[in-house]
C-alpha cells in the first residue's frame, strides 16, 4: 500500500491531506489557490508536501480530489455555448421553470436567465406518453432536420430533454446517437441517462446544467491529469461527487452535474469520520468561515442526502449530502434595521476590506470584530501572529455602529452581535435537524471553518447539544473528507406504479438491471465485485402524494410478502415522519434506487500534525500536564462580565489532557472558546471535546 | 438578557425562533398534504398568532399566496367571536372556511386554527390555511360561474370543532365527506393541515420551557410594536397627500357590465387610510369579496412597494385603516356569490393601488402586471379508473414593467405565486394531453423598458368530457403601461375541435368567465395578458428589441411598427442607418 493525497480546492485556499497506509502517518498542507488554472495550485501543493515530508510523487497510489469547477462555471456563467432539443411545443419550458417568481415582494429579484437561450432551444416533433407509448414517432427527416440546425448553430454542448423520456427513452436514444454522429467533439447529454426521473422541468434543467458544464469540466481534468502525471504521479484521479462518494475521472467527464457540491460534500464526509471515530454516529457539522455557514448532518453514520437541491434558483436532482447554507460568517456586518432591531448579515465585509479590525479600511462592525471586542479573538489574531488584530479599530466600529445607536454599552453591543448571529446559526440547525425529524439532542456537533470552534459552544448551550467536537485541523477538514471517501454510484428508475401492481419478478429485473450497470462502472473504475456494497431502496408516497419517504427494499429474490413489507415499512416511515399513516391507502412505488460503493483503504483518524518526524496511530493517554499549555490570561466577556481567562495552546495539549471553562484555545487556523461551566477533554484523535461542566 | 421594556437583542433571537417555528409548519403541511394545488403549487400558509388572535409571524415561503395575509388573520379573530376557546382542550382544532362576516377568502381556503398551551395555560395560537381541491357545489373545483349564491358554490364550514384530542370528529367528516368530490384528496389535505399545528404546538410549548411562558408572550407582542414601527417609517416615505385612481374588472359572468374599483389613498405621514368606498355596488356573478381581502391586497402592495422585507403581522396592519362600503363589490353581504374574488378582484384591487400610488413613488411601483390568475379547472369522471377527478391550475403572464427595467416574462404576479404542474404529472394524474405550452410572442405591452410576455396552454380532453371552469379577466384591454408605455396583450381562450385546424382558426372562443361542458377530444387553449410597459417605446435601446427579435420575444415587423428599430433579417442586429430612418433622428 502507497500513499492516499486528497486535494480539496477551495476559492482561497487549495488543502491537501497526505495518508499512508503502511505507517498510518497523517499530514496536512494548504497552498493559495490558482482561480485561472485550479491544477497549477494543485501542482504547488503537491510540490510541498514532497518537499516537506519527502514524498516521492510516485508513491501516491490513490489521487482524490474536490473541486469546484463546476460549480464556479454555473455561478459566473461561463460554461458552453448550448442548445437543447425538446419536444415540439415545449421550447420554453426551460425559461418558464415552474412559473413562480423568486420573491413574492421584491419585484426586482428575477429569475435566472435560461442556460439555453430562447434561439437555441430546438423543437423537434415526437411525442411519448407517460405510459411509455408512442403517440407521435421521431421521423428519420425531423432527426436529420434538428441535426442540420444544430450543425448551423455552431454550439459546444446540446442537452436533449423529451416529454416522459423516463417511461420510455427510445426517441432520445435515436436522437441522441444521430447527433454524436453529426456533431463530432460537440458534447450530448440525453435527459434519460442524467436522470431518468419524472417531471420535465427538473430532469431539463439538471441535463442542461450538466451539458453545460460538460465542456469546460473535460478541458480542466485533462489538464489536471496531464499537470500531476507531469508531477510524477502515476496514480488514478478519483472525483468527489455531492454525493459524498467519489467517481473515477472519465465518469466526471461524462456527468459533471455530480460535482456540483463536491467540496462541501467533502467536508461533510471529513466531519462525519471524525465523529465516527471519536464514538459518535449522529452528528452535526457545522463549518463557519468568513462568509457563510454550511450545516449538515450524519444520523446513524450515513450524511443525510437531498435529491431537491437548487444552485442559484436552477433545480437540480441528483442526490446530494444535504447542506444548508446561510449568509453568516465572521465577515457578517451588523447593523440596525428600521424598526430598531440588531441585525447581522447577511452583507459581508468579505476579504477586501475585511472586518474593522483587520486594519484594511474595513468600519462595519462585523462578528470578527464582535468577537475581538469580547477577547475571545486575541490581538495576535489568526495565523499565528501573521495578521494581527486592532482592537480599537473592532471597538470603534462596534461603538460607532451598534453601540451607540441602541444606547447600550460596547460589550454589551458586541454580545448581541454574537447572540443575533447565533440565533440565525440555530435556525439553520433546526432546518437540517428538527424540521427533518431529528432531535438534536440525540447527536454531537462537529465545529470547524475558521469561525466554527468560536461559536459552537453557545449553539450547543442552545439546542441543548450535549457535546461538541472540534477537529485537530479544523481548517483542513475537507481534504481529510477525501481521504475517507469511498468510491460511490447512484442508479435510479421511474416506477410511478401502485405497489400492488407490481410483481416480486418485476421488483428483482429493476433492480439486477440497475445493480448491472452499477457493478460495470465500478469495474470500469477499478473496483472488482467483491469490494463493492449494493444497497436498495424505494421511493414511495400514497397514491396522490406530491412527495416521496425512502424505504429500503433488501431482498435478492423478492417474493409477494417482501413487496408487501415495502409497503408496510412506507407505513411505518410515514408514520414517524407526519405523525400519521393511513393504512388503507394505496402505496405508490415512485423510483427504485441502487446506491453502489466500494470501500476504500482509509486512514484511521489519529493525526499526528505537530510532530511530523513521530508517526503514532493512538496517543498514549498523559493526562494531567495541560498547564504546560497555557501561554497565558487574557480579560474575556460571558454574559456581559469579565472573566480572567487562561488562553491554551492547541498545539501543546496532549491526549488525557482536561480543563474547565473559561479558556480559549489558540491554533493556527482556528480559535475555540470554551465556556464558564463547560469542560474541555483531549481525545486520543486529538480532538478537543466539549461537555458540560 | 431579562431587562424590562425592548430588548433590539432579544426579540431578533426570538424572532428567529417563531419564524422557524412558522416554515417547519408549512414544510410539514406541504409534505404530507394529498392534491398536486397543495403538493406541488403550494396554496398554502401558516401562521402563529397571540393568545388574543393577532397575527404575528407568518411563515416566509416565496411561494404562495399574499392574498392569504388578511384572510388568516380575520379568520382567527372570526373563529373565536364565534367559538367559545375556553372549552377547548390540547389536541383541539378548529376549522372555518366561509368569507360571511370574515374569514377566508373562498369557501376552498379552509383555515385550521389551533390554540396552543403550555402546562394548561394558553400561550399562542397556530392556524393554517390551505386550498382545497374541491368543496362541492355547482361545478368540480368549487370555483364555478354563472352562480348568484354562495351556496351554490359549495359547503360552508362556519367554525366548527374538526379534531378533537387528536382526531379528526367522525360526524363532522362524515358531513362533508358527503358534500366533496375528491374525498380522499380532501382527508389527505386536512389530516396535513392538523399536522402542520402539531408540529407549531410543539415547538412552542418546547420554547415556553425554555424561556417562560411569560417570555414568548411579550415577544410575540414585541414583535407586532416591532413591525409597527417599520410599517410607519415605511409610510413615512409616500409624500403626504390624496392619490386616487380606478380600473374596471370586465363583467362578472352573467352581464358584460364594467364593474369599476375605486380607491382613495390618503397619506398622512406615518399613518394611511386606504378609502374603497366609491367602488361599485356587489355583482350578482361570484366576483365579490369581503373586508379581509381588500386588505391583504394594500397590505401586500405597500410592502412590496415601501419595504420588501417588513415582517408582515397585526402590528404592521395598524398605521392602516382599510375602509370598505357595506353592499359594495368589496363589502358584499351574505350571502352574495364570492368564489372568484380571490382570482380576478384582488388582483384588480392591487392594479388601482398601485395606480393610484404611481404619481408619487413612481420608482417605487410597477406598470400593471398580467391582472388575472387565469384559473383553469377541469373536472369529471377520469375514464381510466371511474374516480371523480378535478384539475386545478392558476397560469403566470407578463410582469409589468419598472421605471429602470423590462417585466419578467411568464411569471406568477401579485397576489399568487404558486406553482405551475409539471406537464408529466398532469398526464400522469388526469385524462388530460398537454399540446404546447409556452410563451406568447408579442403580447408583451412595448415601452422604453417592456412588459413581460404573457404564457399559453393547451390542453386536450381524453376519453371523455369534462366539466371546464374559466376564470380570468383583462380579456378586452390588456393590462396598462406607465408613463407612456404601452397596454399589453389581453387574454383569450379558445376550445379547438379535433377537425379545426392547429392554427386554432375554426376555434371557439369562450367568453372569459365561464363554467361550461367540453366534449372529449377537444383541446382547450388559454392565453394570459402580458404586462404593461414603462416609457415610450421608439426610445427602447435598439439593441434590446434586436435582441428580443432574435430571440422570438417580438416579431420583425412589430420592432419596427412599435419600437421605430430596424432589425437585419440576416444578423438579427440592429440596422442603425434604417432604425435612424424610422426614429426620425
Amino acid at each position: 500500500m502507497g500513499f492516499r493525497l486528497g486535494v480539496d480546492v477551495g476559492g482561497t485556499f487549495t488543502d491537501l491531506a497526505l495518508y499512508d497506509a503502511d505507517s498510518g502517518r497523517l499530514e496536512f498542507a494548504k497552498t493559495p489557490s490558482t482561480p485561472e488554472n485550479q491544477a497549477v495550485g494543485v501542482a504547488e501543493g503537491i510540490g510541498e508536501l514532497a518537499r516537506r515530508y519527502g514524498v516521492a510523487a510516485e508513491q501516491v497510489e490513490f489521487f482524490i480530489h474536490g473541486t469546484t469547477v463546476a460549480t464556479n462555471t454555473l455561478l459566473e456563467r461561463k460554461g458552453a455555448s448550448m442548445a437543447l432539443v425538446v419536444t415540439a411545443g415545449f421550447r420554453d419550458v426551460l425559461q418558464i421553470g415552474r412559473q413562480e417568481r423568486p420573491s413574492l415582494y421584491d419585484w426586482r429579484i428575477r429569475r435566472p436567465e435560461p442556460l439555453a437561450p430562447r434561439r437555441l432551444r430546438f423543437e423537434v416533433r415526437e411525442r411519448v406518453l407517460y405510459t411509455g407509448e408512442v403517440l407521435t414517432p421521431l421521423a428519420d427527416a425531423e432527426i436529420e432536420r434538428v441535426a442540420a440546425e444544430l450543425a448551423m448553430a455552431d454550439v459546444d454542448a446540446v442537452a436533449v430533454c423529451l416529454l416522459h423520456s423516463y417511461a420510455n427513452p427510445e426517441h432520445e436514444r435515436a436522437l441522441g446517437e444521430a447527433l454524436r454522429r453529426s456533431l463530432p467533439g460537440v458534447t450530448v447529454a440525453l435527459s434519460h441517462e442524467v436522470l431518468p426521473e419524472f417531471k420535465e422541468y427538473e430532469r431539463m434543467s439538471t441535463t442542461a446544467i450538466n451539458a453545460y458544464v460538460a465542456p469546460v469540466m473535460e478541458r480542466y481534468l485533462r489538464r489536471l491529469e496531464r499537470t500531476i502525471s507531469d508531477e510524477g504521479l502515476r496514480s488514478e484521479l478519483y472525483i468527489m461527487q455531492s454525493n459524498g462518494g467519489t467517481m473515477g475521472v472519465e465518469t466526471a467527464i461524462e456527468r459533471p452535474v455530480h460535482t456540483i457540491m463536491s467540496g462541501p460534500a467533502a467536508g461533510v464526509i471529513g466531519a462525519a469520520a471524525i465523529a465516527r471515530q471519536a464514538g459518535e454516529s449522529n452528528a452535526i457539522s457545522i463549518d463557519m468561515g468568513g462568509t457563510s455557514f454550511d450545516v449538515s448532518l450524519c444520523y446513524e453514520g450515513e450524511v443525510r442526502q437531498t435529491q431537491e437541491s437548487e444552485i442559484e434558483r436552477l433545480p437540480i436532482r441528483v442526490p446530494m449530502v444535504d447542506v444548508h447554507t446561510l449568509g453568516a460568517g465572521g465577515g457578517s456586518i451588523a447593523w440596525i434595521d428600521a424598526g430598531g432591531a440588531l441585525r447581522v448579515g447577511p452583507q459581508s465585509a468579505g476579504a477586501a476590506p475585511g472586518p474593522a479590525c483587520y486594519g484594511s479600511g474595513g468600519t462595519e462592525a462585523t462578528v470578527t470584530d464582535a468577537n475581538v471586542v469580547l477577547g475571545r479573538l486575541g490581538e495576535s489574531g489568526l495565523l499565528g501572529g501573521a495578521m494581527p488584530l486592532d482592537v480599537d479599530l473592532a471597538r470603534k466600529a462596534v461603538r460607532e455602529r451598534v453601540a451607540e445607536p441602541l444606547g447600550i454599552g460596547v460589550e454589551e453591543a458586541a454580545e448581541g452581535i454574537v447572540q443575533v448571529v447565533n440565533a440565525s446559526m440555530v435556525k439553520g440547525i433546526r432546518v437540517v435537524s428538527v424540521s427533518k425529524g431529528y432531535d438534536p439532542r440525540d447527536f454531537c456537533l462537529v465545529a470547524f471553518g475558521g469561525a466554527g470552534p468560536l461559536h459552537v459552544s453557545e449553539l450547543a448551550e442552545e439546542m441543548d447539544i450535549p457535546r461538541v467536537l472540534v477537529p485537530v485541523a479544523p481548517g483542513v477538514t475537507s481534504a481529510l473528507g477525501l481521504l475517507v471517501s469511498d468510491l460511490r454510484h447512484d442508479f435510479a428508475r421511474t416506477v410511478l406504479r401502485p405497489g400492488s401492481d407490481i410483481t416480486p419478478a418485476e421488483l428483482t429485473r429493476w433492480f439486477e438491471g440497475m445493480e448491472g450497470q452499477a457493478l460495470e462502472q465500478m469495474a470500469r473504475e477499478g473496483a472488482s465485485r467483491e469490494r463493492v456494497t449494493l444497497a436498495r431502496t424505494v421511493d414511495a408516497r400514497y397514491v396522490g402524494q406530491g412527495y416521496e419517504l425512502q424505504v429500503a427494499a433488501a431482498s435478492e429474490e423478492f417474493t409477494r410478502g417482501d413487496v408487501d413489507e415495502i409497503t408496510v415499512r412506507f407505513h411505518e416511515a410515514h408514520e414517524r415522519s407526519y405523525g400519521y399513516a393511513i393504512r388503507d391507502n394505496a402505496v405508490e412505488v415512485v423510483n427504485v434506487r441502487v446506491t453502489a460503493v466500494a470501500a476504500m483503504p482509509r486512514p484511521e483518524l489519529a493525526p499526528d500534525v505537530e510532530a511530523a518526524d513521530t508517526p503514532i496511530l493512538a496517543f498514549p493517554h498523559q493526562g494531567g500536564r495541560e498547564l504546560a499549555a497555557v501561554t497565558g490570561t487574557r480579560r474575556v466577556y460571558f454574559r456581559n462580565e469579565a472573566v480572567e481567562t487562561r488562553v491554551y495552546d492547541r498545539g501543546r495539549l496532549a491526549p488525557g489532557d482536561t480543563f474547565g471553562g473559561p479558556a480559549i484555545v489558540e491554533q493556527l487556523d482556528s480559535t475555540t472558546v470554551v465556556w464558564p461551566g463547560q469542560r474541555a477533554s483531549v481525545d486520543g484523535a486529538l480532538n478537543l471535546v466539549l461537555t458540560r461542566g | 438578557m431579562t431587562r424590562p421594556g425592548f430588548d433590539p437583542i432579544t426579540l431578533e433571537v426570538m424572532r428567529n425562533g417563531f419564524y422557524s417555528i412558522a416554515d417547519e409548519m408549512v414544510a410539514a403541511l406541504i409534505r404530507a398534504s394529498y392534491s398536486t394545488n397543495i403538493k406541488d403549487r403550494r396554496d398554502t400558509s401558516g401562521a402563529i398568532y397571540t393568545g388574543k388572535g393577532e397575527v404575528v409571524v407568518v411563515a416566509q415561503s416565496e411561494i404562495g399566496t399574499p392574498v392569504h395575509l388578511g384572510t388568516m388573520h380575520s379568520a382567527v379573530l372570526t373563529a373565536m367571536e364565534q367559538y367559545p376557546f375556553e372549552e377547548l382542550e390540547p389536541g383541539d382544532a378548529l376549522a372555518l372556511n366561509t368569507p360571511y362576516p370574515a374569514g377566508p377568502g373562498h369557501l376552498n381556503d379552509l383555515a385550521l386554527i389551533s390554540p396552543i398551551y403550555h402546562e394548561g395555560e394558553l400561550i399562542a395560537i397556530a392556524a393554517n390555511q390551505a386550498h382545497h381541491v374541491d368543496m362541492g357545489g355547482f361545478a368540480p373545483g368549487s370555483m364555478p360561474f354563472g352562480v348568484t349564491e354562495i351556496f351554490q358554490e359549495g359547503l360552508q364550514i362556519p367554525t366548527v370543532r374538526l379534531f378533537r384530542k387528536g382526531e379528526l370528529v367522525r360526524d363532522l367528516w362524515a358531513v362533508i365527506s358527503q358534500n366533496v368530490r375528491p374525498q380522499k384528496e380532501v382527508r389527505g389535505d386536512l389530516l396535513a393541515q392538523y399536522a402542520a399545528n402539531n408540529v407549531a404546538e410543539r415547538r412552542l410549548s418546547g420554547l415556553a420551557s425554555r424561556y417562560g411562558v411569560e417570555v414568548v408572550r411579550r415577544y410575540l407582542g414585541e414583535m407586532l410594536d416591532y413591525s409597527e414601527r417599520r410599517m410607519r417609517a415605511a409610510l413615512a416615505q409616500i409624500p403626504r397627500g390624496v392619490y386616487t385612481f380606478e380600473d374596471v374588472v370586465e363583467g362578472d359572468g352573467i352581464t358584460e357590465d364594467a364593474i369599476t374599483i375605486r380607491v382613495e389613498l390618503r397619506a398622512n405621514g406615518d399613518s394611511l387610510v386606504a378609502d374603497s368606498t366609491a367602488t361599485d355596488d356587489a355583482c350578482q356573478g361570484p366576483l365579490n369579496c369581503r373586508w379581509p381581502s381588500v386588505a391583504a391586497c394594500v397590505y401586500y402592495v405597500l410592502k412590496a412597494c415601501l419595504d420588501p422585507e417588513l415582517p408582515p403581522n397585526a402590528g404592521a396592519y395598524r398605521p392602516i385603516d382599510v375602509q370598505v362600503r357595506d353592499g359594495s363589490l368589496l363589502s358584499a353581504q351574505y350571502p352574495t356569490a364570492v368564489c372568484n374574488a380571490n382570482i380576478i378582484t384582488t388582483q384588480r384591487i392591487t392594479d388601482v393601488l398601485l395606480g393610484a400610488l404611481a404619481e408619487v413613488i413612481p420608482e417605487r411601483v410597477i406598470a400593471a402586471c398580467s391582472g388575472t390568475m387565469n384559473l383553469l379547472n377541469i373536472g369529471g369522471i377520469d375514464p381510466r379508473n371511474g374516480i371523480y377527478y378535478n384539475f386545478v391550475e392558476t397560469y403566470a403572464g407578463g410582469q409589468g414593467a419598472m421605471f429602470d427595467s423590462d417585466g419578467m416574462d411568464a411569471v406568477q404576479n401579485h397576489m399568487t405565486n404558486t406553482r405551475n404542474a409539471p406537464v408529466e404529472a398532469i398526464e400522469l394524474a388526469y385524462p388530460l394531453l398537454v399540446e404546447s405550452y409556452g410563451v406568447v410572442p408579442d403580447s408583451e405591452g412595448a415601452g422604453k423598458h417592456r412588459g413581460g410576455v404573457g404564457i399559453q396552454r393547451s390542453l386536450r380532453v381524453m376519453g371523455r368530457s369534462a366539466t371546464l371552469t374559466l376564470s380570468s379577466d383583462r380579456e378586452r384591454i390588456g393590462p396598462w403601461g406607465l408613463f407612456g408605455g404601452e397596454d399589453a396583450s389581453p387574454s383569450a381562450c379558445y376550445v379547438r375541435a379535433p377537425e379545426d385546424g392547429a392554427d386554432g382558426a375554426e376555434a371557439r372562443r369562450l367568453p372569459c368567465k365561464i363554467t361550461t361542458s367540453v366534449p372529449e377530444g377537444h383541446t382547450i387553449v388559454t392565453r394570459t395578458p402580458g404586462g404593461g410597459g414603462w416609457g415610450d417605446a421608439r426610445e427602447r435601446e435598439p439593441r434590446e428589441v434586436a435582441r428580443d427579435v432574435r430571440e422570438g420575444y417580438i416579431t420583425a415587423e412589430r420592432a419596427r411598427e412599435v419600437y421605430a428599430t430596424v432589425v437585419d433579417e440576416r444578423t438579427g442586429e440592429v440596422d442603425w442607418v434604417g432604425t435612424a430612418g424610422v426614429r426620425g433622428a
